[in-house]
C-alpha cells in the first residue's frame, strides 16, 4: 500500500504557508520557553492575551522540551535565530548563557519591583518566578518525615526516595547543589550514605513525581509549592513538603532578550512587562511557583513551608564547578 | 530448424559438456541419459539460463546464442514451479502473452485441448501437479515460440494422463511447426511418440 | 564464489536498480556521517568534555546489550517452537499479531507499563500482598533494564523465528513423522537448519537496538551506575551542549556497532528468511508432541512470554481506561495532534517502505549476480547505530543555513523517522524477496516478464504481506517517536507523543495515562490497517 505523498505534502505546505502569511501582518514577538509554560494549563495563554492587548502585536510562544533545551536551541541557531526572548532559564545557566554573547542588556529597572528571598541584580536577566526545592511526602503514609537533610541522609533504610538526574533535570541539579552547599567537600560521602535509600534516579521531574504518586517511593524531590497544586486542583492537603533545618536550595527562573532580536522594542516592552502585576498574578496558580515580582498569593500558598534559609550558589560558582560536582555525584552513586 | 552447433559448456568443478545436433520444425526430440550427464544443462543453454563457452545456437539460420532468455525464440516448461502461486490459472497463462490479445474463447479452447477446461479460475495450489503442468503447456501453446523445451515435465503423471499430454504435444508440434525437445528418463515416452532420441553419455 | 569458467550469465546482471540501491544506501550513510560531522565542527560553549571513563561505559553498554540479546533469544526460541507446534491445538498463533506492539511503543509508555506490573505497587506486588507475602523490592537497576529489553525485543525475535519455522517444507515434517524422529533429532535436523540462517542477522539487530537504548536506561537504570554510550551522547548534546564530545561518542558507537554487525553477519551469507509467518497446513503430528514433557515446556514458555510481554500492555490499558479518557477526548489539541501524527506516520512509513523495497531489490539482484552485498547490509544496519538525537541535531545544523527550521520541522521529523524505520523495513522485505527470487527468476526470465511489469504483476502481489508488515511497522515506529520530535516540536507542530510529553510535565497523571492508551490504540489500529490493506493487495484475483 503506497499512500501518495504529494497531496499530503501539499496540504502541509499550504497549512504552513497560510500560517506564516497570517502572521506577516502584525509584528510577532517570538518567545522561546519550556513546554509546560506554553501549554494550555500553563501561564502562557493568559500572559499572551494580556500582553497582546497592550502591545497590538502577536505573541508566539515556542515551546521547547526543557529549560536547558532552550539555551541549547538558541546556541544552535546562533546570531540568526528568530527568537526575541528566552524565558525559562534559571540561575544555574546564567553564566553559560551570558558567555554565549547572544543576549542583550534588558534595560529594566529591578529596584523595588522584586520580592525574592535573596538579592538579585543583573542587567541581562530578569527574574520571573522562583521556588524552593523540597522533598514532598504523603502525610497519610508518613507521620514524621525527616526534619533536616542530615536526618534524611542518615535515616533508616526503609524510607524510599526518588530523585532526578542532575545532568538532565533542574530539580536534580538543585538537589546536587543543595547537598553540596550543606556538606561542602563531604558531599560525596553524603551521597554514598543516601544511596541505599534512592529507589531510582529519573530523567525528568515528572517521571519521579508520578512514581511518588503511584506509591513507588515515600518522598520525591520536587518544589515546596507542589502541595499547593494538590490543594487547589485535587482538593486534598495530604501531600506536604518536608521542611529541613539547614534551609532549602532555591531556583530562580529568569528571562532575557536576544541581541539580534527581530523586534527589539517589543522585546524590551515585554521584559518590562514581566515584573508587572498582570504577568506575576498568573504565576502562582498556573506555574505553581512564587512570583518574582509583587503579587498576591492564593490561599493555598498559606500553609506552605517557609524555609529558614534560602541557599543559592552564584552563577559563576555553578559554571566553574558543575562538571566536577556531577562527577563526584556519579562516582558516589556508582559504588 | 534448430541448430546446436558444437556447443560447449564447463562447470566450475571442471566438468565439460559438448552438444552438436539439429532439429527440424515440427519434430520432437527426446533427450535421454543417466543423471548428471547434462540433459538439463542442454535445455538451460538453449533457453539462455546458462552461457556457453564456444559454439552457436541458431533458428532458421539466425543466431540467438548471445540474446538474453526473454528475447530467444524459446518457451521452457520446467519440472515444477511453472506457475505463480498468487495468480489464477487463466492469469498465469495470459500474463506471459506480452500484449498479444487472445479472445477468451481461444484461451478456453486451449484449456479444453489439454483436457483441463473448467480450471481457469482456480489457483495453482488448488489443482494437482499434473494439471499444473498442463496449464504451463497451455501457456507454451499460446505463446507460440518456435522452440519448446520440456524438462521432465510429465514425469509425475500417470501413464494414461501422460499419453494424453503427449498426444497434445504431438499436435502442437505439427500444427504450430514447433521444434520440441523434451528430457525424460522413461524410455516409454520416446517409444510412444516414435520420435528421434538423443542419447547423452559422459 | 568459486571462479567461474565463463562470465556470469548475462540475464542475471542486475540492471539499473543495483547502482541506484547502492547509491541510496551509501548516500544515506553519508548523510548520517555528515550529521555527526556537523556536530563535531560546531564549537560549543559548554564545558570541555568531562566524558570520564568512556571505555568503561562502552564496555558496560556492550555487556548489557549482549546479555539482553541472549536473554531475548532464550525466551523467544522456545516460544517460537511452542507457537508453531501448538498453532492448531492451542491456537497459539494469535500471539503473533499482538507481538509487535512492544517494538513500536514509545519507551515512556512502555516503562510505565513495566512498572505497573513489576513495581512495588504493581500487579505482581499486589498479588503477592494478597497471598500474604512481601511485596517486590524496587526493581530499578540492571535487572530492570534487561527485563525491559526482553520485553521490547523478544516479540520481534518471535515473529522472525516463527516465520523461519513455517518456511520448512511440509514434506520434511512428513518424513520426520514417519521415521519417528525424537525431539532432539527433529530440532537438529529440521528446525535448526531453518533457524540458523536467520539468527545472526536477528542477533545483530537486537544487539544494536539494546546498545543504543537510552530512554529505558534513564528510566529504569536506577542511577548513574547503569549507563550507556547513548546516555552520554544525550547528556553531552542536550544538557552540556558539548557537541564535539557528542559527535565523537557517536562515532565510537558507530564503530563498535559496525564491528559487531560485520562479525555476526559473516556467520551467514543471508539475513532474515521470510519474516511474516505463513499459515501451515498439512503438517502431521510428530512423535512426542503430545507427551507431558513437551506440553509442559511449551506451556511454560508461552506463559512466561505472556507475563513478560503482554502484562505491561494490559497495565497501560487498565490505567488509561477511566474518566480521564473522556477529559482528554474533549481537547481540540488531541485531534490536531492525532491528525499531524497520522500524516507524519503515513508519510514516513510509506517512504521507508518504498526506499526499503528499492534497497532490498538491489540486494537480491546483486546477490543473484554474485556481486557484493555487504555495502548495502552494513550501511543500512548502521542507521540503527546512529543515535537519533545526533542525526536530528546534525540535520538541524546542516539545514539551518539553508532554510527556516520551523517551517521545515514536519519535513525533518518525517525524514528522521523514515531513516529510523528503514533498517526494519529493509530486513523484512529483503528476506522475502530473496526467497522469491529462487522461485521466480527463471520463470520470469523465460516468459519475458521484466522490470516494471514483473514488479507490478508478480513481485508486489507476492510480497504483499511483507509490504504490509514493513509499512505498518515503519508507521507505528514513527507514531511513537519522542526523540526526533522533541528536537523540532512546538506549539504549532504537535504530534501525539509531543502532547503526551507536555501533559506529563504538569502533574497530570490521569490525562497522561489516558493519552498513553490513546496512542497505543492508534498504533495498533494503524498496524492492523496496513496488514489488512496488504491482504487486499495480495488477494488472489479469480478471473
Amino acid at each position: 500500500m503506497h499512500t501518495s505523498l504529494t497531496p499530503v505534502m501539499a496540504i502541509v505546505a499550504v497549512m504552513v504557508t497560510s500560517l506564516s502569511l497570517q502572521a506577516a501582518e502584525t509584528p510577532v514577538l517570538t518567545i522561546y520557553t519550556y513546554d509546560s509554560f506554553a501549554s494550555e494549563w500553563g501561564p502562557g495563554p493568559a500572559i499572551e492575551k494580556t500582553f497582546e492587548a497592550e502591545c497590538a502585536c502577536d505573541v508566539n510562544f515556542v515551546a521547547l522540551d526543557s529549560s536547558i533545551g532552550i539555551l541549547g536551541r538558541v546556541q544552535l541557531e546562533g546570531p540568526s535565530s528568530k527568537a526575541d526572548i528566552v524565558l525559562g532559564l534559571d540561575t544555574n545557566l546564567m553564566k553559560t548563557a551570558r558567555d554565549t554573547g547572544l543576549f542583550a542588556p534588558h534595560g529594566v529597572s529591578l529596584d523595588g519591583r522584586t520580592s525574592l528571598p535573596v538579592a538579585f541584580a543583573d542587567d541581562h536577566f530578569v527574574p520571573f518566578d522562583w521556588g524552593y526545592f523540597a522533598f514532598v511526602y504523603n502525610s497519610e503514609a508518613m507521620a514524621t518525615p525527616p526534619t533536616s537533610l542530615k536526618a534524611l541522609v542518615n535515616a533508616p533504610d526503609d524510607i524510599r526516595i526518588v530523585i532526578q538526574d542532575p545532568r538532565t533535570s533542574t530539580p536534580g541539579l538543585g538537589l546536587l547543589l543543595w547537598v553540596r552547599s550543606v556538606y561542602g567537600d563531604d558531599a560525596g560521602e553524603a551521597w554514598a550514605s543516601l544511596s541505599p535509600r534512592i529507589v531510582t534516579v529519573t530523567k525528568g521531574w515528572w517521571d519521579a513525581y508520578s512514581m511518588f504518586l503511584d506509591g513507588e517511593a515515600d518522598m520525591v524531590l520536587s518544589y515546596s509549592t507542589s502541595p499547593a497544586y494538590h490543594i487547589v486542583v485535587d482538593g486534598t492537603d495530604k501531600y506536604r513538603a518536608a521542611a529541613f533545618d539547614e534551609g532549602h536550595y532555591m531556583q530562580v527562573e529568569v528571562a532575557a532578550m536576544l541581541k539580534n532580536a527581530p523586534q527589539p522594542e517589543l522585546a524590551r516592552q515585554f521584559m518590562d512587562f514581566i515584573l508587572s502585576s498582570d504577568f506575576q498574578s498568573v504565576i502562582p496558580t498556573k506555574n505553581w511557583m512564587y512570583p518574582a515580582g509583587k503579587a498576591d498569593l492564593p490561599e493555598a500558598f498559606d500553609g506552605l513551608i517557609q524555609p529558614v534559609e534560602a541557599r543559592l550558589y552564584s552563577p559563576e560558582d555553578v559554571a566553574a564547578n558543575k562538571s566536577a560536582w556531577v562527577g563526584e555525584w556519579q562516582r558516589a552513586l556508582s559504588q | 530448424m534448430l541448430e546446436v552447433d558444437r556447443l560447449s559448456f564447463e562447470r566450475p568443478g571442471g566438468l565439460a559438456f559438448h552438444y552438436d545436433f539439429t532439429l527440424a520444425a515440427g519434430e520432437i526430440l527426446a533427450v535421454q541419459g543417466p543423471s548428471g550427464v547434462g540433459k538439463t544443462t542442454l535445455l538451460d543453454l538453449i533457453a539462455g539460463f546458462e552461457s556457453h563457452l564456444t559454439g552457436r545456437l541458431a533458428w532458421d539460420g539466425i543466431e540467438f546464442s548471445t540474446l538474453p532468455p526473454w528475447e530467444r525464440p524459446v518457451t521452457t516448461v520446467f519440472q515444477s514451479d511453472n506457475l505463480f502461486a498468487h495468480l489464477s490459472c487463466r492469469e498465469n497463462v495470459t500474463i506471459a502473452l506480452d500484449g498479444a490479445t487472445f479472445a477468451a474463447t481461444e484461451v478456453d479452447g486451449a484449456f479444453a485441448r489439454l483436457d483441463i477446461d473448467g480450471l481457469q479460475a482456480r489457483l495453482p495450489e488448488e489443482i494437482s501437479g499434473g494439471q499444473q503442468q498442463r496449464v504451463a503447456l497451455v501457456r507454451a501453446l499460446l505463446r507460440d515460440r518456435p522452440i519448446l523445451l520440456l524438462d521432465e515435465s510429465f514425469s509425475a503423471l500417470d501413464w494414461p494422463t501422460r499419453r494424453g499430454c503427449f498426444d497434445a504435444l504431438q499436435e502442437i508440434a505439427t500444427t504450430r511447426r514447433m521444434a520440441v525437445i523434451f528430457v525424460s528418463h522413461d524410455e516409454r515416452d520416446a517409444a510412444y511418440l516414435e520420435c528421434d532420441v538423443l542419447k547423452l553419455d559422459r | 564464489m568459486a571462479a567461474r569458467a565463463q562470465p556470469i550469465a548475462l540475464w542475471r546482471r542486475p540492471g539499473p536498480i543495483s547502482p541506484v540501491g547502492l547509491g541510496i544506501a551509501i548516500g544515506l550513510l553519508a548523510l548520517a556521517l555528515a550529521a555527526i560531522g556537523a556536530l563535531v565542527s560546531v564549537a560549543g560553549h559548554g564545558p570541555a568534555g568531562g566524558g570520564g571513563n568512556i571505555l568503561r561505559v562502552a564496555a558496560f553498554t556492550a555487556m548489557q546489550a549482549s546479555l539482553s540479546t541472549l536473554l531475548a533469544l532464550a525466551l523467544a526460541l522456545p516460544v517460537a517452537r511452542a507457537c508453531w507446534r501448538r498453532a492448531a491445538t492451542w491456537r497459539a498463533g494469535w500471539l503473533l499479531p499482538f507481538s509487535f506492539l512492544p517494538v513500536v511503543m514509545p519507551t515512556t509508555v512502555a516503562a510505565t507499563g513495566l512498572i505497573g506490573v513489576w513495581g512495588q505497587r504493581g500487579f505482581v506486588s499486589d498479588y503477592l500482598a494478597l497471598l500474604g507475602l512481601d511485596r517486590l523490592p524496587p526493581i530499578y537497576g540492571l535487572g530492570a533494564v534487561l527485563l525491559a529489553h526482553v520485553f521490547f525485543n523478544a516479540p520481534l525475535m518471535l515473529r522472525v523465528l516463527n516465520g523461519a519455522l513455517t518456511s520448512v517444507p511440509a514434506s520434511q515434517w512428513r518424513l520426520s513423522a514417519q521415521w519417528g524422529l525424537s525431539e532432539w533429532e527433529r530440532f537438529r535436523q529440521i528446525e535448526w537448519p531453518a533457524l540458523r540462517p536467520v539468527i545472526p542477522g536477528l542477533l545483530a539487530l537486537v544487539f544494536l537496538l539494546c546498545f543504543t537504548s537510552f530512554s529505558l536506561i534513564l528510566m529504569l537504570g536506577g542511577g548513574p551506575a547503569v549507563t550507556t554510550l547513548e546516555v552520554n551522547i544525550y547528556t553531552a548534546l542536550r544538557f552540556d551542549f558539548d557537541l564535539a564530545l557528542a559527535g565523537k561518542l557517536a562515532l565510537l558507537q558507530l564503530v563498535i556497532c559496525g564491528a559487531v554487525v560485520v562479525l555476526l553477519t559473516r556467520l551467514t551469507g543471508r539475513s532474515w528468511a521470510a519474516a511474516t509467518p505463513r499459515p501451515t497446513h498439512g503438517v502431521p503430528h510428530q512423535k512426542g508432541d503430545t507427551s507431558t514433557f513437551c506440553r509442559t515446556v511449551d506451556a511454560l514458555a508461552l506463559a512466561l512470554f505472556i507475563i513478560i510481554t503482554m502484562l505491561p500492555v494490559i497495565a497501560i490499558l487498565v490505567r488509561g481506561l477511566g474518566p480521564y479518557l473522556i477529559v482528554v477526548s474533549e481537547w481540540p489539541a488531541l485531534y490536531r495532534a492525532t491528525v499531524t501524527s497520522l500524516v507524519i506516520a503515513l508519510s514516513s512509513g510509506s517512504l521507508a517502505t518504498m526506499i526499503a523495497l528499492v534497497l532490498a531489490s538491489a540486494r537480491t539482484r546483486r546477490s543473484d549476480a554474485g556481486l557484493a552485498v555487504w555495502p548495502l547490509d552494513l550501511s543500512i544496519s548502521l542507521y540503527l547505530a546512529v543515535s537519533a538525537i545526533v542525526l536530528g541535531t546534525g540535520l538541524f545544523i546542516l539545514l539551518r543555513q539553508v532554510a527556516d527550521v520551523f517551517l521545515l520541522a514536519p519535513l525533518l521529523v518525517t525524514v528522521g523517522n523514515m531513516l529510523i524505520a528503514l533498517p526494519f523495513a529493509y530486513r523484512v522485505l529483503e528476506g522475502r524477496l530473496a526467497a522469491l527470487a529462487t522461485a521466480h527468476d527463471r520463470l520470469c526470465a523465460g516468459l519475458g516478464l521484466r522490470g516494471w511489469r514483473r514488479l507490478r504483476r508478480v513481485t508486489l502481489p507476492a510480497i504483499a504481506p511483507e509490504l504490509g508488515f514493513a509499512a505498518g511497522l515503519s508507521s507505528a515506529l514513527s507514531l511513537g517517536d519522542m526523540t526526533i520530535v522533541a528536537l523540532f516540536g512546538s506549539q504549532q507542530f504537535q504530534t501525539l507523543p509531543w502532547l503526551l510529553y507536555q501533559t506529563m510535565a504538569r502533574y497530570r497523571a490521569g490525562e497522561a495515562a489516558a493519552l498513553s492508551l490513546w496512542l497505543l490504540t492508534l498504533t495498533f489500529l494503524l498496524f492492523m490497517g496496513f496488514t489488512l490493506a496488504a491482504r487486499m493487495l495480495g488477494r488472489r484475483r479469480h478471473a
